[in-house]
């Protein structure tokens, strides 16, 4: 047993960490240009139209002169599965990520964003740390890490309700539309919409965060989840919001749904958008 | 689609068509909510608000050889509290993203003013449009801190013009 642990040093963590979140900030990605160029293949002329090839554009600039893809290079938020053989031998898991976030930020040019106190002073980090780390504990020897670069204008318009337990799928839907219709102009669409769905409130946001890992173009693997995410999808890209909110058929790529049991009197359901960057990128140790 | 000389004359923004693209050259000023708050409690506008537009924006930081970092806009929204008094000075354009209340709207109407849209994430390609960044107020505000940019043919879309018009009809909640 004992020659099964797996020894990872804090070095290899940060090192890890610094190069997926420069990857997520400038790219290249997987599949979101080419979402995009499917997306911009069928939606009418328009200011619409025309900001979804700025945003193809961009995201080619971005690839080619090593900048970000948006000034706004995020709260880094780091899902890490940890193998119950793995030990980390010089370092917390949560110093070494913030080591590699505050390497990324000065070595990739990254900006800075994270400021504290959050009341009062507001002073700048000036190396965008502290990143928001969540752990999950897995059988096996290998540690996955998944970062995000989430943008503050998309995050903003991402709410949490505690909804009634009878309101199901319909109260579901009707709450991301509200989310999206209030937020669409604000959060740079195409959106990806990350919908969690029980627990309670703070487990619901995790999911619905969560969510946005998942790969693009990959449905939920639960038959009624994958039916209920392409119904709210088609509802949202109703509304006719479209690309950047300037109108068009686009408002929402994906709608991704990911559940857990929740108290008999509760539907605990947070709705986390995601803005067209889509800022990610994973690696296993 | 056509290129703006800025600073942009009344007649040009009178001119201007909600949806339209037009490509802006000239001086900007950037400041968001950190500047705006000091603006306003000092008294202070590090620049001419009459003549230049008022870029909503944080750029990332430049690396060796470039000019400016990624250089997009942020939710203009957020200093809709501010937009009143600014207007009153004299403020013509502002330069963001995302959709702002009836009331802001009006008040845009009110002092001749219009509201243009960068593409919101589209960083990169903005940075490219910029030949020059001088930082004039505030430099410990890091990314916050008040600059003067020179843009060369900077793509933004018409929000809002002087004729009712808006690229986002329908689209904010005043509810909210």
């Amino acid at each position: 047993m004992r020659e099964n642990i797996k020894l990872i040093s804090g070095e290899e963590i940060s090192s890890a960490v610094a190069g997926l979140y420069a990857t997520a900030c400038i790219g290249p990605h997987c599949g979101v240009e080419e979402r995009l160029e499917e997306i911009l293949s069928e939606e009418g002329p328009g200011p619409g139209r025309e900001a979804l090839r700025i945003e193809i554009e961009n995201l080619k600039i971005a690839g080619k002169l090593g900048l970000p893809i948006c000034q706004d290079t995020g709260t880094a938020i780091v899902f890490v599965q940890l193998g119950n053989m793995i030990c980390i031998s010089d370092s917390s898991l949560s110093d070494a990520v913030n080591e590699g976030i505050s390497r990324a930020c000065a070595e990739a040019y990254l900006r800075p964003s994270q400021v504290f106190p959050p009341i009062g002073a507001r002073k700048n980090t000036m190396n965008n740390t502290p990143a928001i780390v969540h752990i999950d504990h897995v059988f096996g020897n290998e540690l996955k890490l998944s970062v995000l670069a989430k943008g503050a204008g998309s995050e903003n318009v991402s709410r949490s309700v505690m909804l009634s337990p009878l309101a199901g799928e319909q109260g579901i839907a009707e709450f991301a539309e509200t989310c999206v219709r209030a937020g669409a102009s604000k959060s740079c669409p195409p959106l990806i919409v990350g919908i969690g769905v029980g627990g309670n409130l703070e487990t619901s946001a995790i999911l619905a965060k969560k969510a946005l890992f998942r790969k693009l173009g990959i449905q939920s693997d639960v038959p009624e989840l994958r039916e209920l995410e392409l119904r709210i999808t088609e509802r949202l890209n109703a509304t006719g919001l479209g690309p950047q909110g300037f109108g068009g058929k686009t408002t929402v790529m994906e709608t991704r749904i990911l559940q857990t049991a929740c108290h008999m009197a509760s539907l605990p359901v947070t709705v986390s958008i995601e803005c067209h960057a889509h800022r990610t990128a994973s690696c296993v140790l | 689609m056509r290129v703006v000389a800025l600073p942009a004359s009344q007649e040009v923004l009178n001119s201007f068509r909600a949806g339209e693209i037009v490509l802006l050259s000239g001086f900007v000023a950037t400041a968001r909510d950190a500047a705006h708050s000091l603006m306003l409690e000092t008294g202070q506008i590090p620049f001419n608000i009459t003549s230049m537009p008022v870029f909503y924006t944080g750029p990332s930081p430049a690396p060796p050889g470039r000019v400016i970092g990624s250089c997009g806009p942020t939710t203009s929204a957020r200093m809709e509290p501010f937009i009143p008094e600014l207007l009153s000075l004299g403020m013509k354009i502002v330069i963001g993203k995302g959709d702002m209340s009836t009331k802001t709207r009006q008040l845009f109407q009110k002092h001749g003013a219009v509201y243009l849209a960068a593409t919101g994430g589209a960083g990169a390609l903005a940075s490219t449009k910029i030949k020059s960044k001088t930082t004039v107020a505030w430099e410990f505000l890091g990314p916050e801190a008040v600059s003067i940019l020179e843009l060369d043919e900077f793509p933004v879309f018409v929000a809002w013009d002087l004729h009712n018009g808006s690229i986002y009809q329908g689209v904010y909640n005043d509810t909210e």
